[in-house]
Protein backbone atom coordinates (compact mmCIF):
# COMPACT_ATOMS: atom_id res chain seq x y z
CA UNK A 1 0.00 0.00 0.00
CA UNK A 2 3.26 2.53 0.25
CA UNK A 3 4.22 1.40 -3.01
CA UNK A 4 1.37 1.93 -5.27
CA UNK A 5 2.49 2.54 -8.79
CA UNK A 6 3.34 6.08 -10.21
CA UNK A 7 -0.15 6.37 -12.28
CA UNK A 8 -1.92 5.59 -8.60
CA UNK A 9 -0.21 7.83 -6.94
CA UNK A 10 -0.48 10.94 -8.92
CA UNK A 11 -3.66 12.41 -7.17
CA UNK A 12 -2.06 12.23 -3.73
CA UNK A 13 -2.05 9.99 -1.20
CA UNK A 14 -5.73 9.36 0.06
CA UNK A 15 -5.73 7.69 -3.60
CA UNK A 16 -3.68 4.82 -1.12
CA UNK A 17 -7.63 4.12 0.07
CA UNK A 18 -8.40 2.79 -3.57
CA UNK A 19 -5.37 -0.28 -3.02
CA UNK A 20 -6.15 -0.66 0.77
CA UNK A 21 -8.91 -0.66 3.66
CA UNK A 22 -8.94 3.23 4.27
CA UNK A 23 -12.61 4.44 3.74
CA UNK A 24 -12.43 6.06 -0.20
CA UNK A 25 -14.18 9.76 -0.18
CA UNK A 26 -16.85 10.21 -2.61
CA UNK A 27 -13.98 12.55 -4.67
CA UNK A 28 -11.49 9.93 -5.03
CA UNK A 29 -14.00 7.33 -6.78
CA UNK A 30 -13.52 5.65 -9.99
CA UNK A 31 -17.07 4.89 -10.97
CA UNK A 32 -18.11 8.30 -11.92
CA UNK A 33 -20.71 7.27 -15.14
CA UNK A 34 -23.59 4.35 -15.02
CA UNK A 35 -21.86 2.42 -17.78
CA UNK A 36 -17.82 1.77 -16.50
CA UNK A 37 -19.42 0.11 -13.41
CA UNK A 38 -22.11 -2.18 -15.28
CA UNK A 39 -19.30 -3.28 -17.66
CA UNK A 40 -17.06 -4.06 -14.30
CA UNK A 41 -20.21 -6.09 -12.98
CA UNK A 42 -20.46 -8.05 -16.91
CA UNK A 43 -16.83 -8.86 -16.90
CA UNK A 44 -17.57 -10.34 -13.00
CA UNK A 45 -20.87 -12.41 -14.25
CA UNK A 46 -19.90 -13.56 -17.90
CA UNK A 47 -16.78 -15.56 -17.64
CA UNK A 48 -16.75 -19.16 -19.03
CA UNK A 49 -18.61 -20.65 -16.28
CA UNK A 50 -21.84 -18.31 -17.00
CA UNK A 51 -22.01 -20.72 -20.44
CA UNK A 52 -21.57 -23.63 -17.99
CA UNK A 53 -24.46 -22.43 -16.28
CA UNK A 54 -26.61 -22.00 -19.43
CA UNK A 55 -26.13 -25.56 -20.09
CA UNK A 56 -27.22 -26.66 -17.07
CA UNK A 57 -30.41 -24.52 -17.25
CA UNK A 58 -31.92 -27.27 -19.70
CA UNK A 59 -31.12 -29.76 -16.89
CA UNK A 60 -34.49 -28.20 -15.34
CA UNK A 61 -36.62 -29.58 -18.25
CA UNK A 62 -37.77 -26.90 -19.92
CA UNK A 63 -35.32 -24.65 -21.78
CA UNK A 64 -37.77 -21.92 -21.77
CA UNK A 65 -38.77 -21.87 -17.78
CA UNK A 66 -35.06 -22.28 -17.19
CA UNK A 67 -33.72 -19.29 -19.13
CA UNK A 68 -37.27 -17.09 -17.72
CA UNK A 69 -37.06 -18.34 -14.32
CA UNK A 70 -32.95 -17.66 -13.59
CA UNK A 71 -33.63 -14.32 -15.28
CA UNK A 72 -36.05 -13.18 -12.31
CA UNK A 73 -33.98 -15.39 -9.83
CA UNK A 74 -31.19 -13.16 -10.67
CA UNK A 75 -33.12 -9.75 -11.02
CA UNK A 76 -34.99 -10.69 -7.26
CA UNK A 77 -31.39 -11.49 -5.68
CA UNK A 78 -29.43 -8.65 -6.87
CA UNK A 79 -31.67 -6.23 -5.64
CA UNK A 80 -31.58 -7.34 -2.65
CA UNK A 81 -27.55 -8.07 -2.56
CA UNK A 82 -26.72 -4.74 -4.05
CA UNK A 83 -28.13 -2.79 -0.87
CA UNK A 84 -27.27 -5.73 1.12
CA UNK A 85 -24.11 -5.94 0.42
CA UNK A 86 -23.05 -2.42 -0.94
CA UNK A 87 -24.72 -0.07 1.08
CA UNK A 88 -22.97 0.97 3.71
CA UNK A 89 -19.86 0.47 1.79
CA UNK A 90 -21.11 3.23 -0.58
CA UNK A 91 -22.26 5.15 1.77
CA UNK A 92 -18.75 5.56 4.37
CA UNK A 93 -16.42 4.23 1.23
CA UNK A 94 -15.17 1.22 3.50
CA UNK A 95 -14.54 -2.74 2.19
CA UNK A 96 -17.15 -5.42 2.55
CA UNK A 97 -15.28 -6.83 5.37
CA UNK A 98 -15.38 -2.91 7.35
CA UNK A 99 -18.77 -2.52 6.45
CA UNK A 100 -19.53 -5.98 8.28
CA UNK A 101 -18.42 -4.97 11.51
CA UNK A 102 -21.13 -2.90 12.75
CA UNK A 103 -23.42 -5.98 12.40
CA UNK A 104 -21.13 -8.66 13.23
CA UNK A 105 -18.78 -7.39 15.52
CA UNK A 106 -15.49 -6.17 15.13
CA UNK A 107 -14.31 -9.67 15.61
CA UNK A 108 -17.25 -11.60 14.35
CA UNK A 109 -16.74 -9.83 10.63
CA UNK A 110 -13.83 -12.54 10.31
CA UNK A 111 -15.98 -14.93 9.41
CA UNK A 112 -17.13 -12.46 6.13
CA UNK A 113 -13.54 -12.37 5.78
CA UNK A 114 -13.11 -15.98 4.92
CA UNK A 115 -15.83 -15.81 2.88
CA UNK A 116 -14.32 -13.18 0.81
CA UNK A 117 -11.44 -14.91 0.41
CA UNK A 118 -12.70 -18.33 -0.03
CA UNK A 119 -15.13 -16.75 -3.07
CA UNK A 120 -12.64 -14.22 -4.84
CA UNK A 121 -9.53 -16.64 -4.71
CA UNK A 122 -11.73 -19.85 -5.35
CA UNK A 123 -13.74 -18.44 -8.32
CA UNK A 124 -10.16 -16.64 -9.94
CA UNK A 125 -8.72 -19.98 -9.29
CA UNK A 126 -11.26 -21.84 -11.07
CA UNK A 127 -11.40 -19.16 -14.09
CA UNK A 128 -7.43 -19.72 -13.71
CA UNK A 129 -7.56 -23.75 -14.41
CA UNK A 130 -10.55 -23.45 -16.94
CA UNK A 131 -8.71 -20.42 -19.01
CA UNK A 132 -4.95 -22.92 -19.10
CA UNK A 133 -6.67 -26.02 -20.09
CA UNK A 134 -8.92 -24.16 -22.55
CA UNK A 135 -5.74 -22.42 -24.37
CA UNK A 136 -4.07 -25.27 -24.42
CA UNK A 137 -6.93 -27.19 -26.37
CA UNK A 138 -7.08 -23.99 -28.71
CA UNK A 139 -3.37 -24.06 -29.02
CA UNK A 140 -2.77 -27.31 -29.83
CA UNK A 141 -6.21 -28.09 -31.91
CA UNK A 142 -5.52 -30.16 -34.78
CA UNK A 143 -2.34 -31.67 -33.34
CA UNK A 144 -1.67 -35.19 -32.25
CA UNK A 145 -0.25 -34.61 -28.34
CA UNK A 146 0.80 -37.01 -25.47
CA UNK A 147 -0.82 -36.33 -22.77
CA UNK A 148 2.14 -36.13 -20.36
CA UNK A 149 3.28 -33.00 -23.31
CA UNK A 150 -0.13 -31.68 -22.72
CA UNK A 151 -0.27 -31.32 -18.65
CA UNK A 152 3.29 -29.37 -19.01
CA UNK A 153 1.85 -27.24 -22.03
CA UNK A 154 -1.16 -26.41 -19.12
CA UNK A 155 1.63 -25.34 -16.27
CA UNK A 156 3.31 -23.09 -18.59
CA UNK A 157 0.00 -21.38 -19.86
CA UNK A 158 -1.24 -21.70 -16.15
CA UNK A 159 1.89 -19.42 -15.10
CA UNK A 160 1.53 -17.33 -17.63
CA UNK A 161 -1.65 -16.13 -16.76
CA UNK A 162 -0.78 -15.85 -13.72
CA UNK A 163 1.68 -13.54 -14.16
CA UNK A 164 0.03 -11.31 -16.73
CA UNK A 165 -2.56 -11.26 -13.46
CA UNK A 166 -0.29 -9.43 -11.40
CA UNK A 167 0.99 -7.38 -13.93
CA UNK A 168 -2.54 -6.05 -14.82
CA UNK A 169 -3.64 -5.84 -10.70
CA UNK A 170 -0.48 -4.74 -9.38
CA UNK A 171 -1.87 -1.23 -10.89
CA UNK A 172 -4.70 -0.95 -8.65
CA UNK A 173 -8.28 -0.09 -8.82
CA UNK A 174 -7.73 2.40 -12.06
CA UNK A 175 -6.31 -0.31 -14.55
CA UNK A 176 -8.77 -2.97 -12.61
CA UNK A 177 -11.52 -1.16 -13.87
CA UNK A 178 -10.13 -0.37 -17.66
CA UNK A 179 -9.49 -3.91 -17.70
CA UNK A 180 -12.70 -5.13 -16.77
CA UNK A 181 -14.37 -2.41 -19.69
CA UNK A 182 -12.33 -4.00 -22.57
CA UNK A 183 -12.94 -7.33 -21.19
CA UNK A 184 -16.84 -6.94 -20.37
CA UNK A 185 -16.91 -5.33 -24.23
CA UNK A 186 -14.88 -8.17 -25.96
CA UNK A 187 -17.20 -10.34 -24.05
CA UNK A 188 -20.58 -8.95 -25.18
CA UNK A 189 -19.29 -9.04 -28.66
CA UNK A 190 -18.37 -12.70 -28.99
CA UNK A 191 -21.84 -13.29 -26.89
CA UNK A 192 -23.72 -11.61 -29.68
CA UNK A 193 -21.51 -13.58 -32.40
CA UNK A 194 -22.69 -16.88 -30.91
CA UNK A 195 -26.20 -15.54 -30.92
CA UNK A 196 -26.78 -15.06 -34.16
CA UNK A 197 -24.65 -17.60 -35.42
CA UNK A 198 -27.17 -20.06 -33.08
CA UNK A 199 -30.03 -17.99 -35.17
CA UNK A 200 -28.37 -18.54 -38.36
CA UNK A 201 -27.83 -22.21 -37.79
CA UNK A 202 -30.72 -23.34 -36.05
CA UNK A 203 -33.64 -20.91 -35.99
CA UNK A 204 -34.12 -19.70 -32.77
CA UNK A 205 -37.55 -20.42 -32.62
CA UNK A 206 -36.18 -24.28 -32.20
CA UNK A 207 -33.86 -24.10 -30.21
CA UNK A 208 -36.17 -22.33 -28.11
CA UNK A 209 -38.60 -25.26 -28.12
CA UNK A 210 -35.96 -28.00 -27.63
CA UNK A 211 -36.33 -29.49 -24.23
CA UNK A 212 -34.22 -32.60 -23.18
CA UNK A 213 -35.86 -35.65 -22.35
CA UNK A 214 -38.25 -36.10 -19.33
CA UNK A 215 -35.92 -38.79 -17.68
CA UNK A 216 -32.95 -36.54 -17.42
CA UNK A 217 -34.82 -33.77 -16.70
CA UNK A 218 -34.45 -32.53 -12.90
CA UNK A 219 -38.57 -32.66 -12.53
CA UNK A 220 -41.79 -33.09 -15.10
CA UNK A 221 -43.43 -30.80 -12.78
CA UNK A 222 -43.50 -26.90 -14.64
CA UNK A 223 -43.87 -24.90 -11.71
CA UNK A 224 -41.25 -26.91 -10.03
CA UNK A 225 -38.92 -26.53 -12.78
CA UNK A 226 -39.38 -22.50 -12.51
CA UNK A 227 -38.78 -23.36 -8.98
CA UNK A 228 -35.41 -24.45 -9.51
CA UNK A 229 -34.73 -21.91 -12.18
CA UNK A 230 -35.40 -19.36 -10.12
CA UNK A 231 -33.48 -20.74 -7.29
CA UNK A 232 -30.46 -21.22 -9.59
CA UNK A 233 -30.65 -17.31 -10.35
CA UNK A 234 -30.83 -16.12 -6.43
CA UNK A 235 -28.31 -18.36 -5.86
CA UNK A 236 -25.64 -16.88 -8.47
CA UNK A 237 -26.45 -13.50 -7.26
CA UNK A 238 -25.77 -14.51 -3.81
CA UNK A 239 -22.19 -15.05 -4.75
CA UNK A 240 -22.16 -11.28 -5.25
CA UNK A 241 -22.08 -10.32 -1.72
CA UNK A 242 -18.74 -10.78 -1.09
CA UNK A 243 -17.99 -8.60 -4.24
CA UNK A 244 -20.65 -5.99 -3.43
CA UNK A 245 -19.25 -3.97 -0.99
CA UNK A 246 -15.31 -3.77 -2.28
CA UNK A 247 -17.01 -2.45 -5.41
CA UNK A 248 -19.72 -0.19 -4.29
CA UNK A 249 -16.82 2.03 -2.47
CA UNK A 250 -15.94 2.96 -5.55
CA UNK A 251 -18.91 4.48 -6.87
CA UNK A 252 -19.45 8.22 -6.84
CA UNK A 253 -23.89 8.67 -7.02
CA UNK A 254 -26.11 6.40 -5.39
CA UNK A 255 -28.17 6.11 -9.13
CA UNK A 256 -25.64 3.90 -10.44
CA UNK A 257 -25.18 1.03 -7.30
CA UNK A 258 -28.18 -0.85 -7.94
CA UNK A 259 -29.29 -0.41 -11.83
CA UNK A 260 -25.58 -1.19 -13.11
CA UNK A 261 -25.42 -3.87 -10.78
CA UNK A 262 -28.64 -5.69 -11.96
CA UNK A 263 -28.33 -4.66 -15.91
CA UNK A 264 -24.23 -5.77 -15.46
CA UNK A 265 -24.41 -8.95 -13.52
CA UNK A 266 -27.51 -10.15 -13.82
CA UNK A 267 -28.68 -9.25 -17.65
CA UNK A 268 -25.63 -8.76 -19.35
CA UNK A 269 -23.07 -10.95 -17.77
CA UNK A 270 -25.08 -13.65 -16.25
CA UNK A 271 -28.13 -13.87 -18.05
CA UNK A 272 -27.17 -13.64 -22.08
CA UNK A 273 -24.23 -15.91 -21.90
CA UNK A 274 -26.72 -18.24 -19.89
CA UNK A 275 -29.43 -17.87 -22.60
CA UNK A 276 -26.51 -19.12 -25.40
CA UNK A 277 -25.50 -21.73 -23.55
CA UNK A 278 -28.95 -23.13 -23.21
CA UNK A 279 -30.10 -22.74 -26.62
CA UNK A 280 -26.48 -24.05 -27.31
CA UNK A 281 -26.54 -27.26 -25.66
CA UNK A 282 -30.16 -27.87 -26.40
CA UNK A 283 -29.53 -27.45 -29.93
CA UNK A 284 -26.40 -29.21 -30.43
CA UNK A 285 -26.69 -32.02 -27.51
CA UNK A 286 -23.12 -30.77 -26.25
CA UNK A 287 -22.85 -28.87 -22.83
CA UNK A 288 -19.21 -28.33 -23.03
CA UNK A 289 -18.43 -24.24 -24.91
CA UNK A 290 -15.10 -25.95 -26.55
CA UNK A 291 -16.94 -28.36 -28.22
CA UNK A 292 -20.45 -26.41 -29.13
CA UNK A 293 -18.47 -23.05 -30.29
CA UNK A 294 -16.08 -25.15 -32.60
CA UNK A 295 -19.99 -26.89 -33.83
CA UNK A 296 -21.68 -23.51 -34.26
CA UNK A 297 -19.28 -21.77 -35.66
CA UNK A 298 -17.01 -23.68 -37.44
CA UNK A 299 -13.49 -24.81 -36.66
CA UNK A 300 -11.55 -22.00 -37.77
CA UNK A 301 -14.20 -19.37 -36.14
CA UNK A 302 -14.92 -21.65 -33.25
CA UNK A 303 -11.34 -21.95 -32.33
CA UNK A 304 -10.61 -18.25 -32.52
CA UNK A 305 -14.13 -17.43 -30.79
CA UNK A 306 -12.81 -19.77 -27.87
CA UNK A 307 -9.32 -18.11 -27.80
CA UNK A 308 -11.29 -15.18 -27.40
CA UNK A 309 -13.44 -16.19 -24.89
CA UNK A 310 -11.01 -17.59 -22.69
CA UNK A 311 -9.08 -14.04 -23.27
CA UNK A 312 -11.56 -12.26 -21.54
CA UNK A 313 -11.89 -14.22 -18.39
CA UNK A 314 -8.80 -12.20 -17.09
CA UNK A 315 -11.23 -9.23 -16.57
CA UNK A 316 -12.95 -11.28 -13.98
CA UNK A 317 -9.68 -12.70 -12.34
CA UNK A 318 -7.78 -9.32 -12.07
CA UNK A 319 -11.30 -8.01 -10.54
CA UNK A 320 -11.56 -10.57 -8.00
CA UNK A 321 -7.77 -10.85 -7.12
CA UNK A 322 -8.03 -6.91 -6.49
CA UNK A 323 -10.47 -7.20 -4.36
CA UNK A 324 -9.28 -9.93 -2.22
CA UNK A 325 -5.96 -8.05 -2.09
CA UNK A 326 -7.72 -5.05 -0.62
CA UNK A 327 -10.17 -7.81 1.99
CA UNK A 328 -6.74 -9.67 2.75
CA UNK A 329 -5.45 -6.64 4.39
CA UNK A 330 -7.45 -6.88 7.25
CA UNK A 331 -4.97 -8.98 8.57
CA UNK A 332 -2.32 -6.43 9.61
CA UNK A 333 0.68 -7.85 8.30
CA UNK A 334 -0.47 -7.02 4.90
CA UNK A 335 -1.59 -3.85 5.48
CA UNK A 336 1.88 -2.63 5.74
CA UNK A 337 3.02 -4.05 2.69
CA UNK A 338 3.28 -2.63 -0.60
CA UNK A 339 0.17 -3.30 -2.83
CA UNK A 340 2.24 -5.22 -5.89
CA UNK A 341 3.92 -7.60 -2.78
CA UNK A 342 0.14 -7.69 -1.87
CA UNK A 343 -1.29 -9.08 -5.05
CA UNK A 344 2.19 -11.37 -5.46
CA UNK A 345 0.88 -13.07 -2.24
CA UNK A 346 -2.41 -13.14 -3.02
CA UNK A 347 -1.92 -15.05 -6.30
CA UNK A 348 0.37 -17.82 -4.52
CA UNK A 349 -2.61 -20.00 -4.39
CA UNK A 350 -3.14 -19.41 -8.60
CA UNK A 351 0.37 -20.45 -8.94
CA UNK A 352 -0.61 -24.09 -7.55
CA UNK A 353 -3.60 -24.48 -9.53
CA UNK A 354 -1.22 -23.91 -12.56
CA UNK A 355 0.58 -27.30 -11.40
CA UNK A 356 -3.12 -29.35 -10.64
CA UNK A 357 -5.65 -27.74 -12.93
CA UNK A 358 -7.54 -30.54 -13.25
CA UNK A 359 -7.95 -31.35 -9.84
CA UNK A 360 -9.20 -27.66 -8.81
CA UNK A 361 -12.01 -28.28 -11.84
CA UNK A 362 -12.79 -31.68 -10.10
CA UNK A 363 -13.13 -30.45 -6.82
CA UNK A 364 -13.05 -26.59 -6.32
CA UNK A 365 -16.27 -26.06 -8.22
CA UNK A 366 -18.09 -28.27 -6.35
CA UNK A 367 -17.93 -26.29 -3.11
CA UNK A 368 -18.38 -23.03 -4.69
CA UNK A 369 -22.29 -24.52 -5.38
CA UNK A 370 -22.49 -23.45 -1.89
CA UNK A 371 -22.24 -19.83 -2.60
CA UNK A 372 -26.34 -19.05 -1.59
CA UNK A 373 -26.41 -21.19 1.23
CA UNK A 374 -23.07 -19.15 2.71
CA UNK A 375 -24.30 -16.13 2.35
CA UNK A 376 -28.38 -16.12 2.84
CA UNK A 377 -28.17 -15.75 6.25
CA UNK A 378 -25.51 -12.95 5.88
CA UNK A 379 -27.16 -11.19 3.42
CA UNK A 380 -30.47 -10.75 5.62
CA UNK A 381 -27.90 -9.80 8.70
CA UNK A 382 -26.51 -7.03 6.84
CA UNK A 383 -29.71 -5.64 5.21
CA UNK A 384 -31.81 -5.18 8.52
CA UNK A 385 -28.75 -4.41 9.97
CA UNK A 386 -28.04 -1.21 8.09
CA UNK A 387 -31.08 -0.08 6.53
CA UNK A 388 -33.73 -0.97 9.66
CA UNK A 389 -31.77 -1.22 13.12
CA UNK A 390 -29.31 1.87 12.60
CA UNK A 391 -31.83 3.49 9.57
CA UNK A 392 -28.56 4.02 7.33
CA UNK A 393 -25.97 5.66 9.81
CA UNK A 394 -23.00 4.11 11.90
CA UNK A 395 -19.89 5.59 13.11
CA UNK A 396 -16.93 4.85 10.42
CA UNK A 397 -14.39 5.83 13.03
CA UNK A 398 -15.36 3.18 15.01
CA UNK A 399 -15.38 0.62 12.33
CA UNK A 400 -11.33 0.77 12.54
CA UNK A 401 -11.17 0.67 16.61
CA UNK A 402 -11.04 -2.46 17.40
CA UNK A 403 -10.51 -2.55 21.35
CA UNK A 404 -12.80 -3.99 24.08
CA UNK A 405 -15.50 -0.74 24.90
CA UNK A 406 -15.83 0.80 21.83
CA UNK A 407 -18.97 0.93 20.13
CA UNK A 408 -19.05 -2.43 17.63
CA UNK A 409 -17.60 -4.78 20.14
CA UNK A 410 -20.69 -6.92 21.46
CA UNK A 411 -19.36 -9.85 23.60
CA UNK A 412 -16.34 -9.98 23.13
CA UNK A 413 -16.20 -8.42 19.22
CA UNK A 414 -18.66 -10.52 18.02
CA UNK A 415 -22.25 -9.96 18.20
CA UNK A 416 -23.88 -13.45 18.69
CA UNK A 417 -26.99 -12.69 17.61
CA UNK A 418 -26.36 -12.31 14.33
CA UNK A 419 -24.29 -15.66 14.45
CA UNK A 420 -26.85 -17.41 15.50
CA UNK A 421 -29.47 -16.11 12.92
CA UNK A 422 -26.66 -16.78 10.11
CA UNK A 423 -26.47 -20.75 11.30
CA UNK A 424 -29.86 -21.01 11.96
CA UNK A 425 -30.63 -19.80 8.42
CA UNK A 426 -28.11 -21.81 7.00
CA UNK A 427 -29.77 -24.93 8.64
CA UNK A 428 -33.04 -23.54 7.13
CA UNK A 429 -31.70 -23.25 3.65
CA UNK A 430 -29.95 -26.89 3.55
CA UNK A 431 -33.53 -28.24 5.09
CA UNK A 432 -35.35 -26.60 2.12
CA UNK A 433 -32.48 -27.29 -1.22
CA UNK A 434 -29.30 -29.01 -1.22
CA UNK A 435 -27.77 -27.22 -4.17
CA UNK A 436 -25.23 -30.28 -5.09
CA UNK A 437 -27.22 -33.11 -4.78
CA UNK A 438 -30.67 -30.95 -5.74
CA UNK A 439 -32.69 -33.15 -2.54
CA UNK A 440 -35.70 -30.24 -1.60
CA UNK A 441 -38.04 -30.06 1.07
CA UNK A 442 -41.37 -29.59 0.76
CA UNK A 443 -42.16 -25.53 0.99
CA UNK A 444 -39.40 -25.26 -2.15
CA UNK A 445 -41.85 -26.65 -4.60
CA UNK A 446 -43.89 -22.92 -4.47
CA UNK A 447 -41.20 -20.59 -2.96
CA UNK A 448 -37.91 -21.84 -3.13
CA UNK A 449 -35.20 -21.93 -0.53
CA UNK A 450 -33.84 -18.53 -0.81
CA UNK A 451 -37.04 -16.56 -0.13
CA UNK A 452 -38.03 -18.35 2.68
CA UNK A 453 -35.17 -18.30 4.43
CA UNK A 454 -34.20 -14.56 4.08
CA UNK A 455 -37.71 -13.53 5.34
CA UNK A 456 -37.23 -15.96 8.41
CA UNK A 457 -33.66 -14.54 8.81
CA UNK A 458 -34.28 -11.33 8.75
CA UNK A 459 -37.20 -11.52 11.42
CA UNK A 460 -35.56 -13.39 13.27
CA UNK A 461 -32.57 -10.94 13.49
CA UNK A 462 -34.96 -7.96 13.85
CA UNK A 463 -36.59 -9.40 16.94
CA UNK A 464 -33.96 -10.90 19.14
CA UNK A 465 -31.92 -7.78 18.41
CA UNK A 466 -35.06 -5.83 19.58
CA UNK A 467 -34.99 -8.20 22.75
CA UNK A 468 -31.38 -8.99 23.54
CA UNK A 469 -28.87 -6.41 22.18
CA UNK A 470 -30.62 -3.19 21.96
CA UNK A 471 -32.01 -2.83 25.30
CA UNK A 472 -28.11 -3.44 26.73
CA UNK A 473 -26.95 -0.50 24.74
CA UNK A 474 -24.89 -2.53 22.94
CA UNK A 475 -23.92 -1.58 19.17
CA UNK A 476 -24.12 1.92 18.80
CA UNK A 477 -27.70 1.69 17.66
CA UNK A 478 -29.07 4.06 19.72
CA UNK A 479 -28.38 8.11 19.18
CA UNK A 480 -25.17 6.84 17.11
CA UNK A 481 -25.06 10.58 15.22
CA UNK A 482 -24.36 12.26 18.73
CA UNK A 483 -22.23 10.34 20.17
CA UNK A 484 -19.01 12.62 19.33
CA UNK A 485 -16.30 11.09 21.78
CA UNK A 486 -12.66 10.68 20.04
CA UNK A 487 -11.61 6.85 19.04
CA UNK A 488 -8.11 5.56 18.63
CA UNK A 489 -8.12 3.76 15.03
CA UNK A 490 -5.93 1.61 13.52
CA UNK A 491 -5.46 -0.34 10.62
CA UNK B 1 23.80 14.00 -3.59
CA UNK B 2 23.04 10.35 -3.42
CA UNK B 3 19.31 10.21 -2.02
CA UNK B 4 18.55 7.26 0.31
CA UNK B 5 15.83 4.83 -0.86
CA UNK B 6 14.24 3.18 1.71
CA UNK B 7 14.67 -0.89 1.73
CA UNK B 8 11.53 -2.74 1.89
CA UNK B 9 11.98 -4.01 5.41
CA UNK B 10 12.62 0.11 6.10
CA UNK B 11 9.64 1.49 4.23
CA UNK B 12 7.31 -1.80 6.21
CA UNK B 13 8.25 -0.41 9.37
CA UNK B 14 7.70 2.89 9.15
CA UNK B 15 3.82 2.05 7.72
CA UNK B 16 1.89 1.43 10.35
CA UNK B 17 1.54 5.14 11.56
CA UNK B 18 2.05 6.28 8.55
CA UNK B 19 -1.35 4.18 7.86
CA UNK B 20 -2.44 4.85 10.69
CA UNK B 21 -2.42 8.95 10.48
CA UNK B 22 -4.09 9.01 6.84
CA UNK B 23 -6.88 6.73 7.85
CA UNK B 24 -7.68 9.69 10.86
CA UNK B 25 -7.38 11.96 8.39
CA UNK B 26 -9.50 10.34 5.79
CA UNK B 27 -12.48 9.21 8.92
CA UNK B 28 -12.19 12.88 9.65
CA UNK B 29 -13.20 14.59 6.40
CA UNK B 30 -15.80 11.79 6.18
CA UNK B 31 -17.45 13.04 9.65
CA UNK B 32 -16.99 15.96 8.56
CA UNK B 33 -18.73 15.84 5.66
CA UNK B 34 -21.46 13.74 7.18
CA UNK B 35 -22.09 16.39 9.97
CA UNK B 36 -21.89 19.53 7.55
CA UNK B 37 -24.86 16.97 5.17
CA UNK B 38 -22.90 17.86 2.13
CA UNK B 39 -23.41 14.58 1.14
CA UNK B 40 -27.43 14.40 1.62
CA UNK B 41 -27.86 14.08 -1.90
CA UNK B 42 -25.39 10.76 -2.03
CA UNK B 43 -27.82 9.52 0.41
CA UNK B 44 -28.87 5.81 -0.47
CA UNK B 45 -33.20 6.97 -0.70
CA UNK B 46 -32.61 6.55 -4.74
CA UNK B 47 -30.88 3.04 -4.26
CA UNK B 48 -33.39 1.46 -2.25
CA UNK B 49 -36.61 3.16 -4.12
CA UNK B 50 -34.34 0.98 -7.15
CA UNK B 51 -34.12 -1.99 -5.84
CA UNK B 52 -37.76 -2.06 -4.62
CA UNK B 53 -39.03 -1.43 -8.71
CA UNK B 54 -36.89 -4.27 -9.76
CA UNK B 55 -37.59 -6.69 -6.71
CA UNK B 56 -41.48 -5.72 -7.36
CA UNK B 57 -40.77 -6.58 -10.71
CA UNK B 58 -38.92 -9.69 -10.38
CA UNK B 59 -42.03 -11.07 -8.13
CA UNK B 60 -44.56 -10.30 -10.17
CA UNK B 61 -42.71 -11.95 -12.93
CA UNK B 62 -42.72 -14.73 -11.04
CA UNK B 63 -45.95 -15.18 -10.21
CA UNK B 64 -46.82 -14.50 -13.98
CA UNK B 65 -45.17 -17.16 -14.83
CA UNK B 66 -46.35 -19.69 -12.39
CA UNK B 67 -49.54 -18.99 -13.15
CA UNK B 68 -49.31 -19.08 -16.75
CA UNK B 69 -46.81 -21.85 -16.78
Amino acid sequence: MTAVPAEDTANGPSVHALAGRLPVLFRDRIYTSYVPFLLTLTTLAAASYSYLVGSALVGVGSTRLGMIGYLIGMVLGLSFVSLAGGGLSYRYGVDTVDASKAPLGMRGSVALLFGVLLCTLGWANVLVAMTARGAVRVLLAGHAVATTHQETEIILVGLALVASIWVLARRGAGWMERVATICASAQLCIAAILFVAILYKYGIFNAWMTDISPEHAYSSDRTMQLTYAVEFGICNSLSMLPYMGGLARLVRNSRHLVGPTILGYAVCGAFFPAVIGALATAATGEAEPAVWIIRIAGPQAGTLLFGAMLLANLGAVVTQIYLAGVSVQQIRVFARLPWPLVVALVLIPSGFVAFNTQWVLDHVMNWLAYNGVMFVGLGSVLFVDFFVLRRCRVQPAHLFAARHGQMYWFWGGVNWVAVVVVAAATALYFWLFDPLSLRVGSLFHYAGAAVPTTIFSSGAYYVLMKWLVLPRGYGGYRNCENIDQPVAVEL
Amino acid sequence: MIEHTPTLAEAVASTPAKLDQELARQLNELTADEREGSDRARLLRPAVLEAAVWCSAALGAWLAVALVG
